[in-house]
């Protein structure tokens, strides 16, 4: 029976806020509130357990203002606040606990503005998933998100989550479709990721957007986000393949994505998940697969104990019933039907989509399925369109097996190619005595691959249910762990997998703390999920042990010691680690160049372990030898350094796809100004809480030292074409260049020319690869009316071009010599407006479907009006000498953003001895 | 041990273990953007008290009226629930159990025994010599027409002596026992109980009538009772026999709405009887071209929030589900929109005042000069 557990006055605080109709305290809301898809709440209501996790109440916020008010009532009277979407998460994310005020987003749920070139899109937190891509469609758009919960989950759940969707291997992750995005913090501040709609990052900390992503509710409600969104595919190409085991799929997956090639959708099924979908050889719907089920079935049922169909009543009609719903999944017995799916036929269902306007989907497919049939059987379009049309059915099967007394639960995880199918195993083994288990694989990138678990099991009452269901996530979970695999690669970790977050961010409690403390220092924001708070009692400054120092650092002990031995009031300055203007004669200068060691190179995923002092022409070499290569990182400079590269401060996120050094990094190691350190156990992608490492990666060494990063590269190229495409003007340039990326092309390296209106673009890797795009580009610069040429790909990159970043012309080499430019960032068709002053003079750099930037010799005229220009409608963000000018910020939020990030420097660089946080100033600058 | 009768049971089984895949096609769910009214809750809510798990309150009971019966999440519920059903069974159980329901509803039984008509006495009708009471054809144009619309049912009345070729009768009851609902009021009020008498009363009181043509999205007669037809369904049916007298077709004014005309599909003329052909057929012949539909349409087509008195137990919420229609609408341009449902014409022209709303009726109607708009 429920209590009141929300008092009067806060009740009436709340409706003074929301209005009494939108604050919800009766018994069937907060019974609907109290739960979200976690299986094992549905357990406990299945036993008639309910209240476990009752709100004290329910608010309903209609604006941001609103939701800022009620974090405010809720802070003052010391209860805790949970941000719901539609409660659709998997991992009790939104369990409010006892006395918790649940905070529902829904009612922000408007496409708030579209821009006019349809790149991007703010959407409120609360817009469901389908509702908005319903929308996006109706304009020949799209977000490229299709998670199988699309149906009844949340923008806002995306990004809180960190969420991936079927399309991921072409489209990306939640993380790398969001812009900005806009939240609450738990000090009830209304804070923009950016401080413009177009650009991307605030000038004086790391990069909030990528802390809140995947936070779950424990940094900010957040209420909004800027998305990127990308033309609706005009064609899709599905098929299905039948692999002889799932070493054999996965390898071609790999050669796939490694080959450059971004399918929309590439799914493995193992050998029982590809029985249930019916995918042998013979193509989808044979009645052998039906028959095998049938039997396998009977087979079971006649094979379980009578000690244990004593004990559980009507299990064989249970087990029907379970079979019924689930296309044969029958369970009662799982080391047995474990047993037997081992022995079953084996052969694994592939299914393979590619999507784009017609050229690119027809040209990529025929590139793709040409590595697949060399170690797969064709299967037909069959296969792959019934899974297309079929897609989002799997989530209604689920109630069958709970109706049934038994329960089901699905485990994503993620690690690189080389440890892929090791994990699996090691997965299958430690469930096997315990539940049935399948999977498939999917969510694949160049470096490897999510594995998608699903296992099912049976107890006789609720207890011994949630006995057998809890050991099995133990098992589970340790298996991943033990295998130095993520936890999550896109349910999130909620309050089922907070415990096991600090594996895959090895001593990253302090940072947590540290993003805490500057977004909650009052800790009521979502407690006890994502990280425990045992697991933040436990961050203690791990220090390295010191030592005499001799000379400059070769090891990260001698790092830290260097940190440790600056005196008071001296900075430490770390050279090749961001741009800085020492503030001060005489502080130290830490050079990192001795940390000089490739660590590992795994040539299966294509990833290199590095320290940071590392430069490219080292990098270069190395790889040349071990048959990788960095393709379009050649664009830096030879004696870039990679931690210098990774912990330089760009105001836009990374492009996807566009193999920049930041883009690439899959783990990292790294030590806090307060000698604590940190690693971000390697993973494609994952969905452990927030990224940590942003207080690494842009953030200059302000609040610590990288001091190992593991990078995807590329295999030696094996094509390389360099195209010069001459523009009627440069609207026509930016158009050409956005409609590039946005049809899939993935080149190494463009540039464009002001001076002379050329785009030149250079496309490396594999052959078949090189060749379709060429193509694509090709008939996308005769569309736009520019004509081409061949260029070079050398002389792209010889060494008298000059700083393009300076003015230099990328194709003469002439041109200002700047020892500084003018940067601004910003939309491309956005961009493609600038005064023609400015767009004559200018090279466009760091170029994708929804952002570019152009560099303007800082001596020019036209650099001296750049700073006149930034204003939110352009969305311009600009570079001048050093100084970071964006939009500029309304005072209060300006406040909220130092004090924010001045909090985490105290955490984190206690002593200050690291390069001090750069001052957001009240013009708009930093 | 349940007390639901075992189909209701079992469909709350399937939906409390679902995640809750088609709460977006929810209008309630959408309008007042809370989980306990998701299709989920309400059926999840139900299993409960049906387990004893929850107990049987005002509070609980009130939350089962939350539903406008509209059928959307059957299109995308693989389990083919029938939540409308399921709701109205729930609501029985509250009035049956003496538990009072919603304020806005309280006393529908009364007012039907003494209105023949669950939302209170019906206007008086202008010009009823377009009637004829001796006529085998009855025309029983439904709660909303006659309350709310009575220029309408004189209208249509003219509508089917043109299409028909004879006068038909308005069916009203008689002045000691007026009928003018069907009983789906009542029994959407949580009258099961009396709602079943109504239709026994009600389908003795018609059956002395070769046809009955009513614009009832509710009706639901014993099967031994008369045959019933939809009006748009006539009009399909008799299409020859009208539309080459359009007035538009013919050279006259008539239906001459200038700018877009969409199709909104009522839920009852369309995902309950299956008249989305019918009705676009009949538009066009009005027309004199098919009419734009809505981006989501048919099966799929919004609920503008109308029905199972929804309006009268959540307006705020009610109002939403009709501007996100409405909204549509003119995201689409459309200046006239022709609704199957009159209690959908009525509803949405409440709210809002950007798009004009027209039922299919008074549509045709138009198109063949009757009424003089």
């Amino acid at each position: 029976m429920t209590t009141s557990l929300a008092s009067e006055s806060i009740v009436s605080e709340f409706a003074s806020v929301v209005g009494a109709s939108h604050v919800l305290t009766s018994v069937p809301d907060k019974l609907a509130y109290s739960r979200d898809c976690w299986p094992e709440g549905i357990i406990l209501v299945r036993g008639g357990r309910l209240f476990h996790h009752e709100p004290a109440c329910v608010v309903q916020p209609g604006s941001e203002a609103e939701v800022a008010a009620c974090v405010r009532v809720a802070v003052a009277a010391g209860r805790p606040i949970v941000p719901f979407g539609a409660g659709s998460g998997v991992c009790g994310g939104t369990l409010p606990g006892k006395g918790g005020v649940v905070i529902d987003m829904k009612r922000l749920r408007d496409i708030e503005w579209l821009s006019d070139d349809g790149s991007l899109a703010r959407v409120g937190a609360g817009a469901l998933g389908i509702v908005f891509q319903t929308e996006l469609e109706r304009r020949g758009l799209t977000l490229g998100h299709f998670p199988s919960s699309i149906y009844c989950s949340s923008l806002g759940g995306y990004m809180a989550g960190r969420s991936a969707g079927q399309c991921s291997s072409r489209f990306g992750k939640m993380e790398d479709m969001i812009q900005t995005l806009r939240f609450v913090d738990g000090r009830g501040a209304i804070i923009d990721s950016a401080p413009g709609p177009g650009a991307s990052r605030w000038g004086g900390g790391p990069d909030p957007t990528q802390l809140l992503v995947g936070s779950e509710g424990t940094l900010g409600v957040i209420t909004s986000g800027v998305v990127r969104l990308m033309p609706a595919p005009e064609t899709s190409i599905y098929r299905g393949f039948h692999c002889d085991s799932v070493e054999v799929g996965c390898d071609l997956a790999r050669q796939l994505m490694q080959a450059g090639l971004r399918p929309a959708v590439i799914r493995l099924y193992d050998e029982f998940d590809t029985l249930i979908a019916g995918g042998s050889k013979r193509g989808a719907g044979d009645a052998a697969p039906r028959r095998m089920l049938e039997g396998l079935r009977e087979v079971a049922l006649r094979s379980v104990p009578d000690s244990v169909s004593d004990l559980v009543p009507e299990l064989g009609g249970r087990v029907l019933k379970a079979a019924k719903g689930l296309l044969g999944r029958a369970i009662g017995s799982p080391l047995l039907l474990n047993q037997l799916t081992d022995a079953l036929p084996g052969g694994c269902l592939m299914v393979v989509g590619f999507e784009g306007d017609e050229q690119t989907a027809r040209e990529e497919a025929a590139a793709g399925l040409a590595i697949l049939r060399r170690g797969a059987v064709d299967l037909g379009a069959g296969p792959g369109e019934h899974w297309l049309h079929n897609r989002f059915n799997v989530s209604y099967k689920q109630s069958a097996m709970f109706e049934s007394g038994a329960f089901v639960d699905t485990m994503e995880v993620a690690t690189t190619w080389a440890n892929l199918t090791r994990l699996y195993y090691a997965v299958k083994r430690a469930v096997k005595g315990r539940a049935f288990i399948m999977a498939h694989f999917s969510h694949a990138y160049a470096e490897g691959a999510s594995i998608y678990f699903t296992f099912a099991g049976f107890g006789a009452d609720t207890d011994e249910t949630l006995e057998v269901y809890r050991g099995v996530w133990e098992a589970a979970q340790g298996a991943v762990i033990a295998c130095g695999a993520s936890v999550s690669h896109h349910h999130g970790v909620g309050l089922s997998k907070a415990a096991n977050v600090p594996k895959d961010h090895v001593g990253g409690a302090s940072l947590f703390l540290a993003a805490k403390a500057a977004f909650d220092p009052a800790f009521v924001m979502n407690p006890g999920k994502v990280w425990t708070a045992g697991s933040l009692e436990k961050a203690a400054a791990v220090q390295v042990g010191l030592r005499e120092r001799r000379g400059r650092p070769t090891a990260v002990r001698d790092v830290a010691e260097a940190l440790a031995d600056a005196r008071r009031g001296e900075t430490v300055w770390p050279v090749g680690a961001g741009r800085h203007t020492r503030d001060k004669v005489g502080d130290p200068a830490l050079p990192l160049s001795g940390l000089n060691r490739v660590l590992h190179w795994d040539r299966q995923s294509r990833v290199v372990t590095v320290e940071p002092g590392v430069t490219i022409a080292q990098l270069t070499g190395e790889l040349a030898v071990a048959q990788g290569s960095l393709a379009g990182w050649r664009r830096e400079h030879p004696s870039s350094t990679i931690g210098g590269l990774l912990s330089r401060y760009l105001p836009v996120q990374p492009a996807l796809w566009n193999g920049s050094v930041r883009e690439s990094c899959i783990a990292l190691g790294a030590l806090t100004g307060g000698g604590a350190e940190y690693r971000y156990i390697s993973s494609p992608r994952k969905a452990a809480g927030p990224d940590l490492r942003h207080f690494f990666l842009g953030a200059e060494a302000r609040f610590g030292i990288i001091t190992s990063a593991t990078l995807g590269v590329s295999g030696a190229s094996q094509a390389s074409r360099g195209i010069e495409i001459q523009c009627d003007g440069m609207q026509v340039a930016a158009q050409l260049v956005r409609t590039c990326f946005a049809r899939g092309v993935r080149c190494s390296n463009v540039l464009v020319s002001g001076r002379r209106n050329v785009v030149l673009m250079l496309l490396e890797g594999d052959l078949s690869t090189v060749d379709f795009m060429a193509e694509v580009v090709a008939s996308t610069a005769r569309a736009c009316g520019a004509t081409l040429r061949p260029l070079d790909p050398e002389a792209y990159y010889r060494p008298d071009r000059g700083d393009v970043r300076a003015g230099a012309d990328p194709v003469t080499g002439k041109g200002e010599d700047a020892r500084g430019a003018v940067a601004i960032w910003g939309r491309p068709m956005a961009l493609a407006q600038l005064p023609a002053a400015l767009l004559r003079v200018g090279v466009w750099y760091d170029i994708s479907a929804h952002q570019a930037s152009v560099w303007v010799p800082a001596s020019t005229k036209a650099a001296a009006s750049v700073p006149g220009l930034v204003d939110e409608g352009h969305a311009v963000f600009a570079e001048v000498n050093g100084t970071l000018g964006f939009v500029a910020p309304e005072a209060r939020a300006r406040a909220a953003m130092s004090e924010a990030w001045a909090a985490a420097k105290k955490k984190l660089d206690p002593r200050r001895v690291l390069p001090p946080l750069r001052e957001i100033r009240e013009g708009g600058e930093a | 041990m349940t007390t639901l009768p075992l189909p209701i049971r079992s469909q709350a089984d399937t939906c409390t273990y679902c995640p809750k895949l088609c709460r977006f096609s929810c209008p309630v769910a959408e309008g007042e953007a809370r989980e306990t009214v998701t299709p989920w809750g309400l059926m999840s809510l139900l299993r409960l008290v049906d387990d004893g798990h929850v107990e049987l309150t005002a509070e609980v009971g009130e939350v089962f009226f939350h539903c406008t019966g509209c059928l959307r999440c059957q299109t995308w519920c693989r389990h083919d629930h029938d939540l409308p059903t399921a709701m109205r069974h729930a609501r029985r159980m509250v009035v049956d159990s003496g538990l009072p329901t919603p304020p806005a509803l309280r006393g529908m039984d009364q007012a039907m025994e003494q209105h023949g008509c669950a939302g209170g006495p019906v206007p008086s009708l202008a010009s009823a010599e377009v009637f004829d009471a001796g006529s085998a054809v009855a025309y029983f144009p439904g709660c909303a027409r006659r309350r709310e619309d009575p220029e309408g049912v004189v209208l249509v009345g003219r509508l089917l002596a043109e299409v028909l070729g004879h006068k038909v009768a308005l069916f009203e009851g008689d002045d000691a026992a007026p009928m003018h609902c069907c009983g789906g009021a009542l029994e959407q009020a949580g009258y099961g109980a009396a709602a079943d008498v109504w239709r026994e009363r009600l389908s003795g009181a018609l059956a002395g009538y070769e046809q009955v043509v009513t614009e009832c999205g509710d009706i639901d007669l014993p099967p031994d009772g008369p045959r019933v037809q939809p009006l748009i369904d006539v009009l399909f049916q008799r299409m020859t026999s009208w539309m080459g007298k359009t007035a538009q077709s013919a050279g006259g004014a008539g239906n001459a709405s200038a700018g877009l005309v969409a199709l909104h599909d009522g839920c009852r003329t369309g995902r309950k009887l299956g008249l989305h052909d019918a009705t676009r057929a009949v538009v066009t012949a009005a027309l004199g071209h098919p009419p734009a539909d809505m981006w989501l349409s048919r099966d799929e087509g919004l609920c503008c929030g109308a029905g199972d008195h929804y309006p009268l137990v959540a307006p705020d919420g009610a109002a939403v589900a009709a501007g996100l229609v409405l909204g549509a609408l003119e995201d689409q341009g459309a200046q006239t929109v022709v609704t199957g449902s009159v209690r959908c014409a009525g509803h949405m022209r409440a709210h809002g005042d950007g798009v004009e709303v027209v039922d299919v009726g008074r549509f045709v109607a138009r198109s063949l000069g009757i009424g003089g708009e």
